[in-house]
């Protein structure tokens, strides 16, 4: 069963994959679809791992409200407008050796939302998400509210802030660290969880860009044997500096669900992609 | 691949200006990438790309927020209409979140979506 569940999990990322593949080829340009391959160093191995980052993104169903202006050939500067859309998503990262896998989170996710844009960019609905690790060890489904915001410059210009969050229910089907503190029979539970990034514009001679990235997961009410044990909440925080010539550097600390080791991951990197 | 040319011409300018001027959008330096070189610089290469995550919605967002300030600022430095005025405003701004969106689309895509969608009267 399990290594079933893994075959189908796989094939489905291999047959995005593909598609995205195709896309380009066809021109149409895939929007953030993309697999590639990283190299990442940990503190809590000592070790390098080779692996795979993947995040594929859609919309199986879109509807649009768009303020009609047909009757001007004036171009609205400020409109307000939407859309209702029911959106997939898939994205994780996957190392050689699991062990040595700070982000040994995949999240595959559905959700129905309700889009408006304006001043502010806003999205708030409803979601579905199993969330495992690569080993598949640990699994869960979470469903419940969510909702994102997004704002070109705020205090400064040319900075920008993103803040996603969702309230959900966790029912864990699988989970080793619960199971060893409750036993076999695992409860569901509430869980908070957001991410907030805000990105700094710097743009001089070196620096051009500062982001901060923080991810944050709480159970809400949680048992105290729970807290004892540290698994009540997940913290995960990301720097990185924009160089100059598409370099960059990044450094990450912190852990996620199914992570329980304290990790903190470097990164130096140059981006380029072969047409 | 697109037939349409980046050239010395009031919208490859604009597009240009508003995404490297320091007093506007600031996306990149001219000391780095000149006009003639800006057709092939990559939207996952401006400064507003958040590369810290992979959360769909927020870069869905990302890039709406970026194009309404995009065209506000090409709304304010120059005299612009839309194409046709059967287009409605919205999906014009639609069409440039999506190049915004794009981690490989370049300047000269979003200057192609401008011409197609957006007459500038004091060309």
């Amino acid at each position: 069963m399990m290594n079933n569940l893994k075959l189908i999990y796989f094939f489905l990322i291999l047959i995005l994959s593909i598609q995205v593949k195709s896309a380009e080829v066809n021109t149409n340009k895939k929007e953030d679809n993309y697999v590639k391959p990283i190299v990442i160093n940990s503190s809590e191995t000592n070790d390098s791992s080779l692996g795979a980052e993947y995040a594929f993104n859609g919309k199986l169903f879109e509807k649009n409200f768009d303020l009609d202006d047909t009757d001007t050939d004036e171009l609205n500067r400020n409109p307000v407008y939407g859309s209702y859309e029911l959106t997939y998503s898939f994205d994780g990262t996957i190392t050689e050796n699991s062990d040595n896998n700070p982000k040994n989170l995949l999240e595959s996710r559905v959700a129905f939302k309700f889009v408006r844009l304006s001043e502010y960019q806003l999205k708030a609905g409803a979601f579905i998400e199993y969330e495992t690790d690569q080993k598949f060890d640990n699994k869960q489904l979470v469903y419940g509210l969510t909702g994102t915001v997004y704002k070109y410059g705020l205090f400064s210009q040319n900075n920008t802030f993103a803040f996603h969050a969702n309230y959900g229910q966790v029912d864990p089907s699988k989970d080793t660290s619960r199971e060893a503190i409750l036993g076999s029979n695992l409860d569901t539970y509430d869980r908070v969880d957001f991410e907030a990034i805000y990105l700094i514009n710097i743009g001089n001679d070196f620096v051009r860009t500062l982001e901060l990235n923080f991810r944050y997961f709480k159970e809400i009410d949680a048992e105290k044997s729970i807290k004892t044990a540290g698994l009540d909440d997940f913290r995960f925080i990301t720097y990185r500096l924009g160089l100059k010539n598409n370099m960059y550097i990044a450094y990450s600390s912190g852990e996620l669900p199914f992570n329980q080791q304290d990790n903190q991951i470097y990164e130096i990197g140059y981006t380029y992609k072969f047409d | 691949m697109s037939n349409y040319k980046w050239q010395e011409n009031i919208c490859c300018i604009s597009v240009y200006n508003i995404l490297e001027n320091d007093n506007l959008m600031d996306q990149f330096e001219k000391e780095e990438v000149s006009f003639q070189d800006a057709k092939t610089l990559k939207m996952e290469n401006l400064n507003y790309y958040m590369h810290t995550t992979n959360n769909g919605d927020i870069l869905d967002l990302m890039s709406h927020g970026v194009a309404r300030k995009f065209i506000q600022l090409l709304a304010a430095y120059y005299v612009v209409k839309k194409e046709k005025k059967t287009i409605k405003s919205s999906h014009i701004y639609r069409k440039v979140a999506k190049v915004f969106r794009t981690k490989d689309s370049t300047l000269l895509d979003l200057a192609e979506v401008v011409d197609a969608n957006i007459k500038f009267t004091d060309e």
